[in-house]
């Protein structure tokens, strides 16, 4: 009886809160800046820190790999269990920047333009990044470790499944929690 | 060979783009756009049109109750209603309860249908029940349903517009805590509602009408012949004659009604497989007679296909993730990592409108709603569940089409008697 209750008392604002917001521009914009900046760093530092972090863990794990550092075509060199050797192109994909993107555009159109203060919504952008720099570091680790178990196959068929379809779990989950961390401001706002 | 693999991919990419860009605007929409509607709850109105409710019923002892007890409730002048319930044939106390209802209530009336002589379908039963009623407008519920008190102002006020033929209100899942499938169709319903159909309302495009909780100009269906009793989605076959007759849809967003959702994931199959073979249906009743249509605009029309197909998406993108596996494995191309980034953004969405993720949301968030916003990235299994449902109601309707076999029958979605009981 809950929404009833909220429906039929309130007729005025009702269920549903009809008011129609303005986008905040101005916080889209400060977004647009904030979310340029931080993936202009990740454009140029990223590949880099994902191959030597790649490296100090499969090294932790006794696995050969020598990384080709400061090339046109960023690569690893992984040899395998079975003898043969993995060249892994680090391409945009692969170390997540066009996850990032995704997620950053999500956040600036959808999120940014909503009611609710500048700084949570930057909070939760750079959260999001976070996260995702952290996912891609834990899904390229686990790929690349089940091409050296199981071979160059499985490499691949493990890198089509988690990318980029398992790398969106991260950008939907960080999206809604974002979003209803918004809500949950609102609300409190309009109790208020 | 090739070139062909890529070419579908790339067909099937830009399809869905398409949908995507419906749904972002849509988004927006709901969102920010000014101009639309607000609320239509103008009680003091003057205009106050004699009503009809048409409330079909098959075996729903359960439910029924609280529907009448509701009815009942109504806040709308009641001698300006009268309530058909159509008993279509019951083998439980349907007609019972309907009749010690019609007892007390003068304008509750019951029509008996015999069990030997069973309609075919919903749409059969609404006919019977279209013989009889004498008023204005005439309202459909199902008997599983619970309306608010005030609906009947709130659905009958666009009807104030003589190019007005149809109505819609909202549909609100009661049942939400009952299980993760229930939870799941309210999210469904909560993008299909307040973002998708309150959007096509704003911006003069087809609102659906969705089979109950709405209604129509008893002149309108009249003149196009009441229900087609051949096609499975009676409403949207409804909703496209409607509108290819020069009549417009509204969809009233603070028109709500409370549904009892499916809970279970069996009736959640049922319901939704039946709904894609209408839908599916109504893509090939209705394709070409609407993009010939002299009194639809281009936006419309452009909608309209997409509303039609919209039970296709699913497929379209399965099989865009097969293309695109297959590709994958031959050798990638660099732009082809671009499309095939896109895909994960379809897969999260819900089947019944193909709200994407980011419009369960925004509905979400305009409902001031919280912790189910976090269920949002478990559209990805409710996905995964429509595509087979939508290939499975393809093949079935391609197989009865083959062999000339009849799609018709009443589909009764089970339900647990989730609606508040009456006192």
């Amino acid at each position: 009886m809950r929404y009833l209750a909220v429906s039929e008392s309130v007729d005025e604002l009702g269920w549903g809160f009809r008011i129609r917001e303005r986008p905040r521009l101005w916080h889209f914009f400060a977004g647009v800046l904030v979310s340029g900046v931080s993936y202009v760093l990740l454009w140029f530092g990223l590949t880099d820190l994902m191959m030597r972090g790649l490296v100090g863990v499969l090294s932790v794990a006794r696995i050969s790999v020598n990384g080709m550092f400061g090339q046109q075509v960023p690569m690893l060199v992984v040899d395998l269990a079975d003898g043969s050797a993995l060249n892994l192109v680090m391409t945009e994909q692969r170390v997540g920047l066009v996850t990032i993107a995704v997620f950053g555009l999500l956040f600036l159109l959808l999120l940014f333009p909503l009611h609710g203060s500048l700084w949570r919504k930057l909070a939760l952008l750079e959260f999001g990044f976070a996260v995702g720099l952290a996912w891609n570091f834990i899904r390229l680790s686990l790929t690349v470790l089940a091409g050296y178990n199981f071979g160059i196959n499985a490499f691949r068929v493990a890198e089509f499944f988690t990318t980029p379809f398992l790398d969106f779990l991260w950008v939907i989950t960080i999206w809604s929690l974002g979003l209803s961390t918004m809500v949950a401001r609102n609300r409190t706002e309009l109790k208020k | 060979m090739i070139f062909i693999l890529y070419l579908s991919f790339v067909s099937t990419v830009i399809i869905m783009v398409l949908y995507l860009v419906r749904h972002y605007v849509f988004s927006l929409t709901a969102l920010y756009y000014q101009k639309g509607q607000t609320h239509y709850t103008l009680h003091s109105m003057s205009f106050r049109p004699t009503v009809s409710i048409l409330i079909p019923a098959r075996d729903e002892e359960e439910v029924l109750p609280s529907m009448l007890h509701r009815i009942t409730e109504l806040t709308y002048p009641k001698d300006k209603i009268e309530v058909f319930v159509i008993d279509d044939g019951s083998s439980d106390n349907t007609g019972k309860i309907a009749e010690e209802f019609a007892a007390f209530y003068n304008y509750i009336k019951v029509l008996h249908k015999r069990p030997n002589i069973k309609s075919r379908n919903k749409s059969s039963a609404l006919n019977e029940g279209l013989k009889h009623v004498k008023n204005q407008i005439l309202i459909c519920f199902d008997a599983d349903y619970y309306p608010q008190i005030d609906i009947i102002e709130k659905l009958t006020a666009p009807f104030i517009d003589p190019e007005v033929g149809a109505v819609q209100g909202r549909v609100t899942v009661f049942n939400e805590n009952s299980s993760l499938v229930s939870r799941l169709v309210a999210l469904e319903r909560i993008a299909g509602y307040r973002v998708d159909q309150l959007a096509r309302d704003d911006l003069g495009l087809i609102p659906q009408y969705g089979g109950t909780v709405g209604g129509f100009r008893r002149s309108v269906i009249e003149s196009l012949g009441g229900w087609d009793e051949k096609v499975l989605a009676e409403d949207t076959d409804l909703t496209f004659r409607v509108c290819r007759m020069g009549y417009k849809v509204r969809y009233v967003n603070e028109a709500e009604s409370y549904e009892d959702a499916v809970s279970s994931l069996r009736s959640y199959w049922r319901q939704r497989h039946r709904w894609a073979k209408g839908h599916m249906q109504c893509f090939f009743k209705h394709l070409i007679p609407m993009l010939k249509s002299q009194n639809l605009r281009f936006r419309e029309k452009l909608d309209g296909v997409l509303l039609l197909g919209i039970y296709f998406v699913p497929i379209l993108a399965a099989l865009s993730w097969v293309l695109g596996a297959v590709i994958f494995f031959l050798g990638p191309t660099n732009w082809f990592e671009a499309a095939w980034n896109m895909l994960p953004i379809f897969v999260y969405s819900g089947v019944g409108n193909f709200a994407l993720f980011f419009e369960v949301g925004v509905g979400i968030y305009l409902d001031k709603r919280i912790r189910i916003g976090w269920l949002i990235p478990l559209l990805l299994l409710s996905f995964v569940l429509s595509t087979a449902i939508c290939l499975k109601a393809f093949l079935d309707l391609t197989y009865a089409k083959a062999m000339g076999r009849s799609l018709d029958g009443w589909a009764k979605t089970p339900h647990n008697g989730g609606q508040p009981k009456c006192m």
